[in-house]
C-alpha cells in the first residue's frame, strides 16, 4: 500500500453511508492521503470544493434520493479525475459518464488503492 | 411344165429365179440384220409366226408358234392388231399400225408395226414379212409437241420428278423448256437444272403436287404460288409417258394473266368450252355405238373437259372407244347411254367405280338422236358421300352428347315450345307434357330465384334467350323436381338464330348445383367465421394483396389507427402510410415477402410510437397477414423491472459492501473472538430488522414506538421496567435504519452494563418534535436509572460512533452520550426528512428512487 505518489494528495469522498465513507477514509488515511470529506450530502460538495481544491475523487453515485450526477458534472467541470464508487452496473450509467472509472461495491483496501493510482 | 421346152425354158427360168430369190433372200437377210427393226415372217393366214429377229426387243425365236399375239401383244390391243392383221390379209396390201407390245420383260412399250404380204408364184399370198418398231420416245415427243402447240400462249415445262423410297417428291430436274417459260418466269437456262437449285425454298405444294401426277398419272390443275419470283400461276400438271419415267409436264401461266385471257375467252365463241373445261363437273359427249344386232355396246369419246380427265383419271380420251380406252368393251355404260338415247330422258344414277375407289353423281342425257350423241355430267360426290357419313356419325355423336350428358338439356322452337329434351331433363323436372310456349312456362314448371321468389313464366332463361334473345350464363334458380323438392340448379340459355339473324328458337341447359352450392355457403359461412374471430381477437389484424394494397382490416386496427377501414380497403399500404417507409416495420414487410417467412418482431410504431408486437405472416395469394398489438404497457413494464433490477443489484451491493465495514469496523477493540462475534451478531440482526420493517409494505413508514419495542423485546429486556413515552411519529427509511442500530448499541450496553442488567434498575425512552429552522425535529431521550450497579463510563469506539457521529453524518442530526450517576443518558436529534434507506429491497416507492 506505500505509494508515495499518493501520500499528501487530497481526495473529496462523497459517500452517503457512514461504516462505509468510515471505512474508505481508514484505506486512504494509511495510504497517507487526506481526505476532503467524507459527506453523504451532494448540497456540500460545492463547499467543500470552494475551500480546497482535491487532486481526486471518488463519488458514490446514489445518495439515498437515487443515482445523481450532479457532483460527477461539477467534478468534470472542474478538471478533478474522480472514480464512481457504486453498486450500480456500467450499463445503468449514462452516456455521457460512460469513460469514468468504476470501482464496484463491495471493494477491498488493495483495490481503492489501485484507483487512485490510475487516477492520479 | 407340160411340154419340154416349156420345162426346160422354165427349168432355165427356174433355176434363174432361184438364184433371184436366193440373192433376194440374202439382200432381205442383210437388209434385216442392218435394220435395228424387229422382223418377223408370218403365216398367209397370220396364225402362226415362222421366224422373229427381236432385236433385244423381244425373244428371238425360230420355231413357228401360233400364240405371239398373245405372247408380243398387250392384252388391250389384241383385238385391234387382229383387224388390222385381218385387214391386211383382206386388202392384199401393206397395214401400219400402233399398238402396246409386251417386251419379253413384260414392261409394255408402244410399237409400230407394219406387216406386208409377200405373193407366191401363184399369186397368192404366200406368207407375210412384218416390221416393227418401239415408238414410245417417239409419241411422247409428239405427246410433248402437241401440248406445247395447245399451249403456245403459255409456259410449259417439262420436269423429272425425283422420288425418294417413300414415294415422296423430293425434286425435280427441268428437262425441256419453252419460251413463255423463260418469260413467265424469267428463268433463262433452266434446263438440267432443278427446283432446289434455282429455289431451295420453293413452295412444298409443287413438290407434293407434281409427285402425285406423277405417281397417279391423274393431271392435277392448281393455284402455284412461287414467292421468290413474286407471283402465283394457275398451274395444270400432267404425266407424261411411262409412270417409271417419272416426266410431268407443267402448262402455267400468271395468275393475273389467266383472268385477262379467260375475259377475252368470255366473250368469244369459245365461252361455252371455257365453262366446260373450268367447271368442276366432268363433261363428256359420247357416239353410242351398236353392234351387228342393234344392241349398244360401245361408245367413243367426241368430246371431254379437263374435269373429266380428273375425275377418271383417263388420259385424253376423245376419238376413243370405251373399248380402245379400256381394254374392254364397257356394256354397262354403253347400255345405259343409249337408254337415254332412246328413251330421250335424261337419266341420273349414282355410280361406285370399285376401281378408284369413288363415287360419282351421273346425270347423262341425250344431244343428238339422230347422231346417236349422248352427253354425260358427273361429279366426284366421294367427298361429299363421307361428308354425310361423317355428318351422320356427327349427328350421332351429338344425340350421344345430348341423351348422355349430366346435365338437362332443351330445345325450343320460336315461341318457345320445348321440341326436344334429353333424358336429365326430364329425369329432373319429370315428365310432364311440355310448355306450350314462353308465356306458359309457370304453369307447367315451377322455379324461385335466390330471393325465394317464384319465376315468372318470361323470367325463365329459355323464356329470355327466345323473347328477347338474352344469353343467360350460370344463373341460378331453384327449381321444384318432380318430388316436389327444390333443387339449385345453375342454368344456361342462349337464342338459336337463322341464316339471317331471325331467332328460331332457343336452347337451355341446366345442372343440380346442390353440393357446390352447399359448398359455397359453408365457404361463406367460413369466411364469416374467420371474420368474426379477426373481428373479436384483441389483435389489430390486417391483410394486404400481393401489391400491397389493404384487403382486411379488422376493427382493433382501425382502433389502434383511427382510420375507418373504409378508407382503406383496396389503397396501397405505403400511401396510406407513408411514415412508415424505411421504418423498421416496413422493412420487416419487406423481409417477409422476400423470403415467404413468418416475420416477428417488436418495434416501436412509426405512425402511433406504441410499442407493438408484430407478426407479418406471407398470405397464398402472395400477399401478407399481419397481427400486431399494443405492448407498450408490457414494454413499459419491462424497462422498469429492467430498472428495479439494476437498482436492486445496486442494494445489494451497497448491502453487502455495509456489512462488510460493519463487520471489519466492529472488530477494532475486541480480543475476544467470542464478545465480537456475539456483538457483531446483535448489530447484523438489528441491521436485519430494520429490513424486515422497511419491507413490510411499499412505502413503508416505520413507527418510532414499533421501531423501540422491536428492538427492546430482541434484547429480551424486562418491558415493565422501560417508560416508552413520545407522540406517534414515522420515520424515513434511512432514520429508521440509522435509529435501530444507535438504539440496539444503547440496549446492548445497557443489558450488559446498564440499568437493564441491574434488577432493579429503569429505563425511560421518551422523545417528541418541534420546528427548528424550518424543519421538524424529533428528539429522543434515552435515560437510564440504576439502582444496584454502578454506573460503567461507555468505552468509546465503533459503537459510540454508532451514536455520536453516524447520526449527524447520516441524518444530519446531532447526538450526545454522557454516563451520569443514575446510568446512560443519550440525546438523539435529528429533522424529519424523507430520506430513503439502502435496506428497502421492497417495491419501489416511486419516482424518486
Amino acid at each position: 500500500m506505500n505509494a508515495p505518489k499518493l501520500e499528501g494528495r487530497r481526495i473529496l469522498l462523497v459517500e452517503d453511508e457512514y461504516f462505509q465513507a468510515r471505512e474508505i477514509r481508514g484505506y486512504l488515511e494509511h495510504a497517507g492521503m487526506i481526505v476532503i470529506g467524507p459527506t453523504g450530502y451532494a448540497d456540500e460538495v460545492s463547499a467543500l470544493l470552494a475551500a480546497e481544491q482535491p487532486d481526486a475523487a471518488l463519488v458514490d453515485i446514489n445518495l439515498g434520493t437515487g443515482a445523481n450526477y450532479e457532483t460527477a458534472r461539477i467534478l468534470k467541470d472542474q478538471g478533478v479525475p474522480f472514480a464512481f464508487f457504486t453498486g450500480y452496473d456500467q450499463a445503468v450509467i449514462p452516456a455521457e459518464m460512460g469513460a469514468v472509472p468504476r470501482l464496484e461495491k463491495p471493494a477491498t483496501e488493495k483495490q481503492v488503492i489501485h484507483l487512485l493510482n490510475t487516477l492520479i | 411344165m407340160k411340154h419340154a421346152k416349156a420345162t426346160q425354158t422354165a427349168s432355165v427360168m427356174q433355176t434363174s429365179a432361184e438364184e433371184a430369190l436366193r440373192a433376194s433372200v440374202r439382200r432381205l437377210r442383210a437388209l434385216v440384220a442392218a435394220s435395228s427393226d424387229i422382223v418377223f415372217r408370218l403365216t398367209a393366214d397370220g396364225s402362226e409366226i415362222q421366224e422373229l429377229d427381236g432385236e433385244g426387243l423381244l425373244a428371238n425365236h425360230s420355231e413357228a408358234t401360233g400364240i405371239w399375239i398373245e405372247r408380243h401383244i398387250h392384252r388391250a390391243d389384241r383385238a385391234k392388231v387382229r383387224s388390222a392383221f385381218e385387214e391386211a390379209v383382206r386388202s392384199v396390201s401393206m397395214v401400219e399400225f400402233e399398238h402396246s407390245g409386251l417386251r419379253a420383260d413384260g414392261s409394255v412399250r408402244t410399237m409400230l408395226s407394219c406387216v406386208v404380204p409377200i405373193h407366191g408364184e401363184d399369186g397368192q399370198v404366200g406368207e407375210f414379212i412384218g416390221s416393227a418398231r418401239e415408238i414410245t420416245g417417239r409419241r411422247e415427243q409428239e405427246e410433248h409437241y402437241r401440248h406445247l402447240a395447245d399451249g403456245i400462249d403459255q409456259g410449259l415445262c417439262i420436269v423429272e420428278v425425283m422420288l425418294d423410297a417413300d414415294d415422296r417428291a423430293t425434286d425435280f430436274r427441268f428437262i425441256e423448256t419453252n419460251r413463255q417459260f423463260a418469260a413467265q418466269t424469267g428463268l433463262e437456262d433452266a434446263v438440267g437444272t432443278t427446283m432446289r437449285e434455282l429455289a431451295p425454298d420453293h413452295e412444298e405444294v409443287w413438290l407434293e403436287t407434281l409427285g402425285r401426277v406423277a405417281l397417279t398419272g391423274i393431271p392435277e390443275r392448281f393455284d402455284g404460288p412461287a414467292v421468290v419470283l413474286g407471283k402465283g400461276y394457275d398451274v395444270h400438271a400432267f404425266r407424261i409417258g411411262a409412270a417409271e419415267r417419272r416426266r410431268v409436264g407443267i402448262l402455267f401461266r400468271a395468275i393475273g394473266e389467266r383472268k385477262q385471257a379467260e375475259l377475252a375467252l368470255h366473250q368469244s365463241e369459245e365461252k361455252y368450252r371455257a365453262l366446260f373445261d373450268s367447271m368442276d363437273e366432268a363433261f363428256a359427249a359420247v357416239e353410242v355405238l351398236k353392234d351387228g344386232d342393234g344392241a349398244w355396246v360401245d361408245f367413243r369419246f367426241t368430246d371431254a373437259n379437263p374435269a373429266f380427265l380428273k375425275h377418271t383419271s383417263m388420259n385424253y380420251p376423245v376419238g376413243k372407244t370405251a373399248t380402245e380406252l379400256l381394254g374392254s368393251p364397257s356394256v354397262r355404260w354403253a347400255r345405259l347411254y343409249g337408254q337415254a338415247l332412246d328413251s330421250g330422258k335424261p337419266m341420273r344414277i349414282e355410280e361406285i367405280e370399285p376401281k378408284l375407289g369413288r363415287t360419282f353423281d351421273v346425270n347423262i342425257f341425250s344431244l343428238d338422236r339422230e347422231r346417236s350423241r349422248v352427253a354425260v355430267l358427273f361429279t366426284d360426290i366421294t367427298e361429299r358421300k363421307r361428308s354425310e357419313i361423317a355428318l351422320r356419325k356427327s349427328e350421332e355423336r351429338l344425340r350421344a352428347i345430348f341423351e348422355q350428358a349430366p346435365m338437362a338439356i332443351a330445345l325450343t322452337g320460336p315461341e318457345g315450345e320445348i321440341l326436344l329434351r334429353n333424358a336429365m331433363f326430364d329425369q329432373m323436372l319429370g315428365r310432364q307434357s311440355p310448355a306450350i310456349n314462353a308465356r306458359s312456362y309457370s304453369d307447367v314448371y315451377r322455379g324461385y330465384d335466390m330471393d325465394g321468389r317464384p319465376i315468372p313464366s318470361q323470367d325463365w332463361p329459355a323464356a329470355r334467350a327466345v323473347l328477347t334473345a338474352e344469353i343467360v350464363q350460370g344463373e341460378v334458380i331453384e327449381i321444384v323436381n318432380h318430388r316436389g323438392e327444390r333443387v339449385p340448379c345453375s342454368f344456361d340459355a342462349g337464342p338459336i338464330r337463322d341464316a339471317e339473324g331471325q331467332v328460331v328458337g332457343a336452347v337451355v341447359m341446366f345442372r343440380d348445383v346442390a353440393g357446390e352450392f352447399a359448398a359455397r355457403r359453408e365457404l361463406q359461412d367460413s369466411e364469416a367465421r374467420h371474420h368474426e374471430i379477426l373481428e373479436s381477437i384483441s389483435d389489430a389484424f390486417y391483410a394486404v394483396d400481393s401489391k400491397w394494397c389493404f384487403t382486411y382490416v379488422n376493427g382493433k386496427a382501425e382502433e389502434m389507427w383511427e382510420r375507418s377501414r373504409e378508407n382503406i380497403l383496396g389503397k396501397a399500404y405505403v400511401d396510406e402510410f407513408p411514415q412508415v417507409v424505411g421504418s423498421d416495420v416496413h422493412k420487416a414487410h419487406l423481409r417477409a415477402a422476400r423470403t415467404r417467412e413468418v416475420v416477428r418482431l417488436e418495434a416501436r410504431s412509426p405512425l402511433s410510437l406504441k410499442w407493438l408486437d408484430i407478426a407479418i405472416s406471407p398470405s397464398a395469394d402472395g400477399g401478407l397477414a399481419v397481427y400486431f398489438r399494443d405492448i407498450s404497457e408490457r414494454h413499459a413494464a419491462q424497462e422498469r423491472q429492467n430498472l428495479l433490477l439494476a437498482e436492486l443489484q445496486h442494494r445489494v451491493r451497497n448491502i453487502l459492501s455495509m456489512i462488510r465495514s460493519v463487520v471489519r469496523q466492529s472488530s477494532e477493540g475486541y480480543s475476544d473472538a467470542g464478545e465480537f462475534v456475539a456483538h457483531l451478531d446483535g448489530r447484523l440482526a438489528a441491521i436485519a430488522r430494520t429490513q424486515v420493517l422497511l419491507t413490510r409494505s411499499a412505502g413503508a413508514q416505520v413507527l418510532l414506538e414499533d421501531l423501540v419495542r422491536d428492538e427492546l423485546s430482541s434484547q429480551l429486556a424486562d418491558q415493565d421496567r422501560v417508560r416508552i413515552s413520545g407522540p406517534e411519529v414515522s420515520l424515513s427509511p434511512k432514520a429508521a435504519e440509522v435509529l435501530t442500530l444507535a438504539l440496539h448499541e444503547l440496549a446492548t450496553n445497557s443489558v450488559k452494563f446498564g440499568a437493564l442488567s441491574d434488577p432493579g434498575g429503569d429505563l425511560s425512552i421518551t422523545w417528541g418534535q418541534a420546528p427548528l429552522e424550518g424543519q421538524l425535529w424529533l428528539q429522543l431521550t434515552w435515560e437510564e436509572r440504576c439502582q444496584q450497579l454502578e454506573p460503567k463510563p461507555i468505552k468509546a469506539g465503533f459503537g459510540t460512533e454508532l451514536i455520536e457521529q453516524r447520526v449527524p453524518y447520516e441524518l444530519r442530526g446531532e447526538a450526545s452520550l454522557h454516563v451520569t450517576g443514575g446510568g446512560v443518558r443519550a440525546e438523539i436529534a435529528f429533522p424529519l426528512t424523507d430520506i430513503a434507506s439502502i435496506l428497502e429491497t421492497g417495491p419501489a416507492r416511486g419516482a424518486s428512487r
